[in-house]
């Protein structure tokens, strides 16, 4: 089995779909899909999803967050960080429709805000009003933030 | 007979600490942190009227860290004297902070594009003047653009 091949066809799909929440099932019958014969078989790529060290790989060297969440729904993130300014900006100004949603991928964590959700503070330490994220999409959130902050800060001298 | 001179002269003991003079830091000093407000220059941080609002909560000998609000420098700063409307500092340390993120404006060369090029070809740099692709098949992003900027040809444009 070749696990770099998984991995490159999970973040194919993140960046795909941006941010995908479904069960557990329907995300390995996509990645079986997308690596046709490549595919290790389902059963496979079950085990491969769940455990957690291939999670962490993902997160930490492909720019893909890939979790479970507490109702139980699998998450296929796409957390590349923006690098267009004012594709920053614009995100930065506008707040989900539900109070209950990942400021950066949008999934609705519903009655389980305070389990998968945790609040932006800003440099004050203060929590930004209405802004919740999940810790792994908290990283590619902060950089976004990083980023307009330092261009404003460039290009107001 | 030879007699040796006796000093009549009387010296202090060199001095040493006693148990009053040795207290515990956070007894008698404190460390702030302050937020400057976006814009604020390093000269700016050591006039008077910046401070002038919390210059009473100050005591000679605290330390003060500040931080920029737009996350471009950090700052310690010693107090030597405070009191109403006024303050003495002395500037230890000031560092400017780097951006977290490589933007396309400082980091990556003109004339070169990071995109993501599918299952096959990963993350892929490519020279927009002629198309030629330099960087395949890199693993994110970020990696893809340390591998840009690691590669021969943009080496050599600088």
């Amino acid at each position: 089995m070749d696990n770099e091949l998984i991995l490159r066809h999970l973040q194919g799909l993140a960046i795909h779909f941006v941010s995908y929440s479904g069960p557990l099932p329907a995300l390995v019958e996509f990645a079986h899909h997308s690596l046709a014969a490549a595919s290790p078989g389902k059963e496979a790529l079950d085990l491969f999803i769940r455990k957690e060290t291939n999670q962490r790989e993902l997160s930490d060297h492909w720019e893909t967050a890939l979790w479970q969440s507490a109702n139980g729904l699998y998450h296929l993130v796409c957390i590349t960080p923006e690098l267009d300014v004012e594709v920053a900006r614009r995100r930065l100004a506008q707040f989900p429709t539900a109070p209950s949603q990942c400021r950066w991928c949008l999934a609705d964590a519903k009655s389980h805000v305070d389990r998968d959700l945790v609040k932006e503070t800003d440099i004050h330490g203060h929590p930004v009003h209405r802004s919740l994220l999940h810790r792994n999409c908290m990283r590619p959130w902060l950089l976004m933030r990083d980023l307009v902050e330092h261009f404003d800060a460039r290009n107001s001298k | 007979m030879t007699t040796t001179a006796v000093g009549t002269e009387r010296r202090p003991p060199a001095p040493s600490l006693t148990t009053q003079d040795f207290r515990l830091m956070e007894s008698v000093n404190n460390h702030f942190r302050a937020v400057a407000p976006r814009g604020t220059t390093r000269e700016r941080c050591l006039e008077n009227s910046f401070w002038s609002v919390v210059s009473t909560s100050v005591r000679p000998y605290d330390m003060i860290t500040v931080i920029g609000a737009d996350r471009s420098f950090h700052a310690t700063y010693l107090v030597l004297e405070a009191g109403l409307g006024y303050v003495s500092l002395i500037e230890l340390s000031w560092t400017p902070l780097p951006a977290l993120l490589a933007t396309p404006d400082d980091r990556l060369p003109p004339n070169f594009s990071i995109y993501y090029g599918g299952v096959d070809d990963g993350w892929t740099a490519k020279r927009n003047s002629d198309g030629v692709v330099i960087v395949k098949n890199a693993k994110s992003q970020q990696d893809c653009l340390a591998q840009l900027l690691d590669h021969n040809s943009v080496k050599q444009a600088r």
